[in-house]
């Protein structure tokens, strides 16, 4: 079990609230498609499974342990997470040292293994060519695909992919699917929200909607 | 109390004016009751006092440093105690706690124009029939800040993600990590200013004279009474200084 959720409870603000004693469970070797209207909450709940927001109710476990009492480290090493908004997933100038900050975490030095490794990342989602392209001067599915390429550097954790999908054509969208093939082959699982439903149809092995403040399976 | 926007503007303007013209300790801890008072009276939040305590709290070593350094190196006034090269004056001490309670007064007085949409903003300037195009490069420096602010909780929100923690790092690795993180920052905050300005043009900004507003900025009755006395005391303030 990747997430247990009991009783979820949530608000912005402590003011309207976005999810009411929701209940439910996420396997670790499932591919998950959250699906929802716009502002339902499905950003949301990814932000509260990633402990980005912190002030719910109820219990959310994360590989049995209390979501709450975990730090970002830990929760770092256990799932991956690119936000909706390309630009929110990178933090350097450009897409080079934005998957060499992945790697080192600023704790170690960069090794010829990094190096590598990042190499035949930028190349799968045919990037390798402007990798030193300052961010600034790169189009929105660029700066989407650098987000897309740290995937493969993470490749052992259980993803959250909060609208990745957008903005991508036919061949990058395969890429993407071949990649998420590869992690179900693994064993892995993953959190997808995508309004592009039907190209996960082969993929997913549960579907969940969020209606009416609930999250439910559909 | 809920104060229109150019009444908070007029406060912030003469109370800072004022903190400026006068050293006097006392002066300054006056005005620093006053920004408390109004801090907690004028469209008061739990999230902007806390947010103030926060930032002095986070500065308090700052303020502290320039105190003691206003403190030494002072050289004019009566000295008090003198050693080798340290000198310390009784002017060098007003001098230290007055700077230092003043930037107090800019942390506190300035959160009040905090929060604020940028939309409020215009429709102030334009009320004070401020010329659109000054108006837009005033709003668009607040706007920035808002920008500005909200990609830094980006990063901070994606080191998070990425399980880093900066606090932790050695202070090289620190400082490497800073650079790194602060340079995209800038640019990508003035990238977005670029956008905008492309959107402006093309939505013809500027091409006529004079623009009309579907919302207005009006004042109330206690807005006027508020903005007249606190001018009125201004002068007479400042008037009694010069003579």
């Amino acid at each position: 079990m990747m997430f247990s959720i009991k009783n979820l409870s949530f608000a912005y603000n402590h003011k309207d609230l976005i999810f009411k004693n929701c209940t439910f469970q996420l396997e670790s070797n499932q591919i998950v498609l959250l699906k929802g209207e716009n502002g339902s909450g499905k950003t949301t709940l990814c932000r509260i499974l990633t402990g980005l927001e912190k002030g719910f109710t109820g219990t959310l476990q994360l590989e049995s342990n209390n979501l709450q009492e975990l730090s970002n480290i830990q929760i770092a090493d256990m799932i991956f997470c690119l936000q909706q908004g390309s630009l929110r997933n990178i933090i350097a100038s450009t897409p080079e040292d934005d998957l060499a900050i992945w790697q080192h975490k600023f704790q170690q030095d960069d090794s010829d293994e990094f190096k590598s490794t990042r190499e035949k990342a930028l190349k799968y989602f045919r990037i390798n060519k402007i990798k030193q392209k300052p961010l600034w001067e790169l189009s929105n599915g660029q700066i989407k695909r650098i987000g897309l390429s740290a995937m493969l550097l993470n490749k052992n954790k259980y993803f959250i992919l909060d609208e990745q999908t957008s903005g991508l054509d036919k061949k990058l969208l395969d890429l993407l699917i071949a990649v998420l093939k590869n992690h179900k082959k693994k064993n892995l699982g993953a959190l997808i929200i995508s309004h592009k439903n039907k190209i996960f149809d082969n993929l997913v092995d549960k579907t969940l909607q969020i209606k009416d403040k609930q999250v439910f399976e559909k | 109390m809920n104060l229109n926007l150019r009444t908070i503007i007029v406060l912030v303007v003469l109370i800072t004016s004022l903190a400026i013209s006068y050293i006097d300790v006392f002066v300054q801890i006056a005005l620093i009751l006053i920004s408390v008072l109004l801090l907690f009276s004028v469209n008061s939040t739990k999230h902007r006092r806390e947010r103030v305590w926060h930032r002095l709290k986070g500065l308090s070593f700052i303020l502290l440093m320039i105190l003691i350094t206003q403190i030494i190196f002072r050289r004019e006034g009566e000295p008090i105690f003198e050693w080798h090269i340290i000198k310390i004056t009784e002017m060098g001490i007003r001098y230290g706690i007055s700077i230092s309670l003043r930037y107090i007064l800019i942390i506190i007085i300035a959160s009040l124009l905090l929060d604020i949409s940028y939309s409020e903003y215009l429709k102030a300037f334009q009320a004070w029939k401020f010329p659109p195009k000054l108006t837009f490069l005033l709003t668009s420096t607040i706007h920035f800040l808002h920008l500005f602010q909200r990609n830094l909780k980006n990063i901070q929100e994606n080191l998070m993600i990425r399980g880093i923690k900066l606090k932790s790092l050695p202070l090289k690795k620190k400082l490497n990590a800073f650079i790194t993180i602060i340079l995209p920052l800038l640019g990508k905050s003035l990238s977005e200013i670029q956008f905008r300005s492309a959107a402006l043009e093309l939505k013809g900004f500027g091409v006529s004279a004079s623009r009309t507003s579907v919302y207005e900025d009006k004042l109330k009755w206690y807005d006027y009474l508020i903005q007249l006395a606190s001018i009125l005391i201004f002068a007479i303030v400042i008037i009694y200084k010069i003579i």
